[in-house]
């Protein structure tokens, strides 16, 4: 548990996440400049060099305006002991919510 | 020894819960993934290993469901004489 940030008051073994960074990311006037703002995210799957390279690239090509809900696909999974921390043993569910007190720190 | 003993046990425990949790994860998935060969042999995997953590359990510390209830080395039946994982030991008695 490398990552676990034992002075962090949500407890979790993640220092940022996808979507929930701790930074907010300006808004973005075109797709690129949203592809460089995702770099920040620090989520990856097991196994992988590149942050979160895997973790949005499905979405590139859909439409924008609609809501989805993309099938999950099975990845390798995180190690027991992280995976009860984390609250599941899937890296692509790996979404905890980090803000506080009505904002995001 | 005594010390050794409490740790050991609720290492054991820790495991159990970790998989335990792994598998609870897992059947979610398998859900909506009824065909995935992946995710049922990593349950197939989960669910052998948590079989013998109870098992191990079971036949050092008591039975924690009453599926291992006769897990233990004694002929007599322990399942009421040993503390749950819930109590102190002796201590809510």
């Amino acid at each position: 548990m490398e990552n676990y940030p034992m002075n962090r008051s949500c407890g979790r073994p993640y220092h940022a996440t996808c979507g929930m960074a701790k930074v907010q990311p300006p808004v973005a006037s075109c797709r690129c400049e949203a592809e460089r703002n995702r770099q920040s995210c620090a989520c990856r799957l097991p196994g992988t060099v590149t942050k979160n390279a895997e973790m949005y690239t499905h979405a590139d090509h859909l439409e924008p305006a609609m809501a989805y809900v993309p099938c999950q696909q099975f990845t390798n999974t995180y190690d027991l002991c992280y995976a009860l921390n984390a609250g599941t043993i899937f890296p692509q569910l790996c979404k905890p919510f980090c803000g506080k007190r009505g904002g995001q720190r | 020894m005594m010390y050794q003993n409490a740790c050991s046990k609720a290492r054991l425990l820790q495991q159990i819960n970790e998989v335990s949790f792994a598998i609870d994860d897992l059947l979610l998935y398998l859900d909506t993934h009824p065909c995935c060969e992946k995710g049922m042999a990593l349950y197939r995997d989960y669910t052998e290993k948590r079989k013998k953590l109870m098992k191990e359990y079971a036949q050092c510390y008591g039975p924690l469901t009453i599926d291992d209830a006769i897990e233990n080395s004694a002929d007599t039946w322990k399942w009421m004489e040993q503390p749950f994982p819930w109590e102190r030991e002796g201590g809510c008695r």
